[in-house]
């Protein structure tokens, strides 16, 4: 039990590890990369498995590969975080890997108004019976959140399931603030309204909107 | 606030991102609207439900794919530890009771020294055992053995002539029936071999002139097998060592002259010679056995042992409970599986309390790298040979073992067997048992996952391999049948 000991003297935050990634030490990069890969891997079987899960191990390895090759590209002295710069890294290959061929262009493309009438109609789901168990009810969940406008499905996750911050959110996408807050709002209003119907449950969207 | 449909009030609410006066005019505008409150209600289920999607949501990355990255960041020059190469799934996080205290660290702190002198001692007093009562100067020089069963009367006497021809010393008849009152229980290496090649009851032959009959009377009345002493007035070099004594209506019983050396051919059984004596390649004994001489093929036994492997930190660092089934293909060779409970100690992540660390006061779970017990279940397959060295009977056993959970651990043994009974054996030696530990990494990465939502910390040193399992003092208790 004596083998590839290598002191790490403490190692509070991520921005400090990377830190001390950055100075030499490079267990740093093994222990930055056990605190988020189930994170960033989860994130992105929830992003691409509609269209593109044959290409979430290749996402997954170039983001952590461009990690390793980013020492300089990154410095944790400024307001941004280590895990808004990683996810903001599978974010851009995941949109490079939509501007192939055969694909959308970008995320946005595929927020457009027919894109999100359509994906956000719930005819594909059985109606509500009153004895639904948890996993049938988390199935149709997983299923609005997986077709969400890629847009907003990005928001979406970062922020409902990594748990970052608007900013951090904001960071890994790209985006302002300001637009990642709408567009995270907008995000749980779907999800909100979709799960609503395939529940079985009526409500009126203008209402919601206007006359609250 | 005014610009702010309700629905986003509420999520803003909800995220904590409203001001105090914010928060009073919204609560207020949602107590006086039943639908408001419907709409707050039905966020909060959402919420409460993709917190559940989440934790279902939350995958491991494959062992496959972690080391795909480590092999492309190696390629671009990366140095550090490598990730553990073992499936996640399979990877245990050891509740905080099992880390061994400071305290018990102390107790049980063995050097690698302590434990090889400690094993080297039971084999040699096991060893040393065997051999001083096989040669004890008590007991030198009279027995010899007849591995066989004579029919007649005849062969008996004729064999007991061979004996007392071999024989230096001689005993008197008086002396076999007082002696045979009490004779202590001795074993020695050939009969140790007679009682795992023979299911019959032998008779011991120390005649120096007696007769079949004269044997089968001294034996008529005592069972000499269990009763071996021996008597002050033979210390004239002249005893007996052990007398099985066959029940006389039984011709069919095996006879046995037991001796400090091994009998001449001629006092054997020829049949045995011809069918059942196989030559021990190991140590050049010709012994009897095979299935033609009735050997015990079958033996179950209870092994138990433990000690550490060396180079590591802690005092001990395993142990090993089993039970064992073995066939004897060969006098030298015997081939055993087993099954038992394998406790290793792996260093394995686990929470600390963040009280006593002084660190993560913002509430973050604080995790380090410490070795903890693991239960296993452990199945082996050996093979083994058996030889003797300065008459101390020796098995030498190699193998390997599975954890069902992708670990293959090589095993060795050395052991030396006392007979306790003719079908009962007490075998003390050295077991070693050692396995590269490679779970060290999807240990972290399960206790990561576990608190995910408590912000993990890892605090102190990181490894991401080791070797585990323990070298040390064994013992066995054996049945044969």
């Amino acid at each position: 039990m004596s083998e590839q000991t290598q002191d790490i003297k403490i190692a509070l935050s991520d921005e400090e590890l990377w830190s001390t990634f950055c100075e030499g030490e490079e267990s740093a990069y093994t222990l930055l990369y056990y605190r988020h890969a189930d994170r960033l891997y989860s994130y992105l079987k929830m992003l691409l498995s509609a269209s593109f899960h044959e290409s979430i191990d290749d996402v997954f390895q170039e983001t952590w590969v461009r990690v390793f090759q980013g020492r300089e590209k990154f410095t944790s002295n400024g307001s941004g975080s280590f895990a808004g710069w990683l996810f903001r890294i599978a974010h851009n290959i995941s949109v490079s890997l939509m501007r192939r061929p055969h694909t959308v262009s970008t995320f946005k493309d595929l927020a457009s108004e027919e894109i999100v009438l359509r994906t956000a109609s719930v005819s594909e789901y059985d109606p509500l019976s009153d004895n639904r168990s948890v996993d049938e009810v988390l199935k149709i969940l997983r299923g609005v959140v997986e077709e969400l406008p890629m847009q907003y499905k990005e928001v979406y996750l970062l922020a409902e399931f990594e748990h970052l911050s608007i900013d951090q959110v904001a960071d890994a996408t790209g985006i302002s603030k300001g637009n990642a807050k709408v567009r995270l709002h907008r995000a749980r209003q779907i999800v909100r309204e979709k799960v609503l119907v395939a529940l079985g449950v009526e409500f009126d969207g203008a209402k919601n909107n206007t006359e609250l | 606030m005014n610009t702010m449909n309700m629905e986003e009030q509420i999520l803003d609410f909800l995220d904590g991102n409203l001001s105090g006066s914010e928060e009073e005019e919204l609560l207020h505008r949602l107590a006086v609207s039943p639908e408001r409150r419907t709409l707050l209600r039905q966020h909060l289920q959402v919420r409460e439900m993709v917190g559940a999607l989440a934790k279902q949501q939350y995958k491991q990355v494959p062992i496959m794919l972690t080391a795909g990255v480590f092999q492309a960041v190696t390629a671009l020059g990366y140095t550090g530890p490598q990730p553990a190469h073992q499936d996640v799934q399979t990877a245990e996080v050891a509740a905080p009771a099992h880390v061994v205290s400071s305290s018990m660290r102390r107790l049980i702190s063995l050097r690698p020294a302590s434990v090889a002198i400690i094993s080297l001692l039971l084999l040699l007093a096991g060893g040393a055992g065997t051999y001083l009562m096989t040669n004890s100067p008590n007991t030198s020089a009279v027995s010899q053995t007849i591995s066989s069963a004579p029919t007649q009367p005849s062969d008996i006497s004729s064999k007991a002539s061979d004996v007392n021809s071999t024989s230096q010393n001689s005993i008197s008849r008086n002396s076999i029936s007082e002696n045979a009152q009490a004779i202590s229980p001795v074993t020695s290496q050939h009969a140790s071999y007679l009682h795992r090649h023979s299911h019959s009851v032998s008779d011991n032959v120390m005649a120096n002139g007696n007769s079949a009959d004269d044997i089968r009377s001294n034996a008529a009345t005592t069972d000499i097998t269990n009763n071996s002493t021996i008597l002050p007035e033979h210390h004239d070099n002249t005893t007996i060592v052990k007398s099985d004594v066959a029940n006389p209506s039984d011709k069919n019983n095996a006879s046995s002259v037991k001796g400090e050396q091994n009998a001449p051919a001629d006092i054997r059984d020829p049949g045995m010679q011809q069918s059942g004596r196989k030559n021990n390649p190991l140590d050049g004994n010709t012994l009897t056995g095979g299935k033609a001489g009735k050997l015990p093929l079958f033996e179950f036994s209870v092994r138990t042992g433990g000690g550490k492997i060396p180079g590591s930190e802690l005092g001990y660092t395993g142990s090993l409970v089993e039970v064992r089934g073995s066939y004897s293909a060969l006098d030298w060779l015997s081939f055993t599986v087993s099954l038992g409970q394998f406790m290793p100690y792996e260093t394995v992540a686990i929470p600390i309390s963040n009280a006593s660390a002084g660190l993560g006061r913002d509430g973050s779970q604080l995790l380090k790298l410490a070795p903890a017990v693991q239960y296993r279940t452990l199945a082996s397959a050996e093979v083994g040979a058996h030889f003797s060295l300065l008459s101390m009977p020796l098995e030498f056993s190699v193998g390997g073992g599975t954890d069902f959970a992708g670990t293959v651990m090589p095993r060795a043994s050395l052991f030396t067997s006392l007979d306790l009974q003719d079908n009962l054996l007490l075998r003390v030696g050295v077991e070693g048992i050692a396995y590269t530990n490679t779970k060290i990494g999807s240990s972290l990465s399960q206790a990561e996952a576990q608190y995910a939502l408590d912000h993990p910390l890892l605090v102190g040193s990181i490894k991401t391999k080791e070797t585990a399992g323990f070298i040390g003092p064994s013992i066995e208790l054996s049945w044969r049948f």
